[in-house]
């Protein structure tokens, strides 16, 4: 059809006649080109009105009419949630960069290439020692020099950390952080970890790293992976998670941190709604990574990832 | 979702050809959102930390959210991590933590709880300095790792919890 569109207005708009001057040097007569052209236009003229109507019934209509149901679906109301009022939100992002650098310096000391660094400086600084003082010292001592300068130059681990300036919770703070230390006392608190939706779909990784972290690294006993079904409605996962807040405050005896990561936030922040007289002693506080408040805008293409991973998986399980 | 025929079409597709559950998925559209929220606000008591970030540059074109992230921006205007819009992951009284294009640091949906090699801690154990661009200003090169976000989180909410006390 467009094909055909394009073929009529090329036919309508470019006028008959010979399309090579050299051929015949003298134009056709005006009069000629008017009659030709009012003999072809009213078929050309019916036609492209019929095929503009056409269009416009089977294209732009249709068009139209999937932009008012997109409309309805709410799709256009992004950031509802914080136009509407309410407290006032401030912003952390300095002091989370400033954190972010502090703890990248901590596990940069702790580290094992920073380990091999520091052995190797060692061996370095020995070295030299051992050679000033069995060579003769005016013929190794600019070299020697020229090496510890070099030295000093590449040794990352004991760069400064230049996060003190800026960072509101002082400096003390920070050089304890690392140091290696806890200056929050997280282990005055348990920790719930929330999965976000299709977590149960993914490889195994999932929030393995801040389990890592938590557990290993900073040797926090009471942290937890709350293993919810996350295709379940919100409220279902609200009433589930309620549980588990009340049987990991009762089996800790600490009050309960919850990390909820994507509709788990959205499933913890329901519960907070849901059971206050409950939770509200208990729980002190909660975290949201990216969880979506006001709604997935995405949320037909998540839709179509569950489409396609319940299509593959119809294959591998027979009794589906 | 309102539409009460697409509604119908797709709760029949997921009960009876994929036999599944639809209620996430109506959970989370805007409409489902705002009559939740309306009905039962969040205590205004409970320090809340919402961290979000985005993907808006070519640094980020090989992450997998890159594709549906460009999307939003072009078609709504909505800058986010590939699924979650920024404006929609924070909560009135919330703490933010925003880690929009000034921070210079993409992390895309899954970059908080999926397991990553981070060239900015590689390049610095292995003594190089970070890159910088021609104002002198840092280039990031990757997001922090997911357990210093996790951790970094939680400390400032335990913080800002003593504080409002």
């Amino acid at each position: 059809m467009a094909l055909a569109f394009v073929f009529a207005t090329s036919l309508a708009s470019t006028p008959p006649g010979p399309s090579h001057p050299q051929m015949s040097p003298s134009p056709p007569p005006q009069d000629d080109i008017k009659a030709k052209s009012r003999l072809s236009m009213p078929a050309f003229d019916a036609y492209r009105s019929r095929l503009l109507r056409d269009l416009q019934d089977r294209v732009a209509a249709p068009m139209e009419q999937l932009k008012e149901r997109y409309e309805k679906l709410g799709i256009s109301e992004v950031g509802w949630l914080v136009n509407e009022g309410g407290p006032p939100i401030e912003v952390g992002t300095q002091d989370f960069l400033k954190l972010i650098d502090a703890l990248e310096a901590r596990s940069l000391n702790s580290s094992l290439a920073a380990r091999i660094e520091r052995k190797i400086n060692d061996a370095r600084a020995a070295a030299a020692f051992v050679f000033s003082e069995i060579a003769p010292r005016d013929v190794l001592a600019p070299s020697l020099d020229e090496y510890n300068e070099t030295l000093t130059e590449a040794s990352p681990a004991q760069e400064p950390v230049n996060t003190s300036a800026m960072f509101s919770h002082g400096e003390d703070y920070v050089s304890d952080l690392v140091a290696g230390s806890d200056p929050d006392r997280l282990d005055d608190y348990c920790y719930l970890l929330v999965p976000g939706f299709l977590a149960q779909y993914s490889p195994p990784v999932y929030f393995y790293e801040a389990l890592q972290r938590f557990r290993v690294d900073l040797n926090l006993p009471h942290v937890r992976f709350v293993q919810l079904d996350s295709e379940a409605s919100v409220r279902a996962n609200a009433e589930a998670l309620r549980e588990a807040i009340l049987q990991a405050h009762k089996e800790s005896g600490r009050r309960v941190v919850l990390v909820g990561h994507s509709k788990g936030g959205v499933d913890a922040a329901a519960a907070l709604a849901l059971y206050p007289d409950d939770l509200l002693s208990v729980v002190h506080g909660l975290v949201c990574i990216q969880s979506p408040h006001g709604g997935a805008l995405m949320l037909l293409h998540i839709w179509f990832l569950h489409l396609c991973l319940n299509f593959f998986e119809s294959f591998l399980d027979p009794t589906k | 979702m309102e539409d009460e025929a697409l509604r119908s079409s797709v709760e029949f597709l997921m009960d009876r050809v994929l036999l599944t559950k639809s209620e996430a998925v109506h959970d989370l559209t805007y409409a489902a959102r705002q009559a939740f929220v309306r009905e039962h606000p969040l205590p205004p008591s409970v320090p809340v930390v919402c961290f979000h970030s985005q993907i808006d540059s070519e640094k980020s074109k090989l992450s997998p959210f890159f594709l549906s992230a460009a999307y939003m921006a072009r078609r709504y205007g909505a800058f986010s991590d590939g699924l979650v819009c920024g404006l929609d992951a924070e909560v009135p009284g919330c703490l933010a933590v925003r880690l929009d294009a000034s921070t210079g640091i993409e992390c895309d949906h899954l970059g908080a709880v999926y397991p990553r090699v981070s060239l900015k801690a590689l390049r610095k154990a292995l003594g190089l300095a970070p890159l910088a661009n021609e104002n002198g200003k840092p280039v990031t090169v990757a997001a922090p790792s997911g357990g210093d976000i996790c951790e970094a989180v939680v400390r400032l909410l335990i913080r800002r919890a003593r504080n409002v006390k």
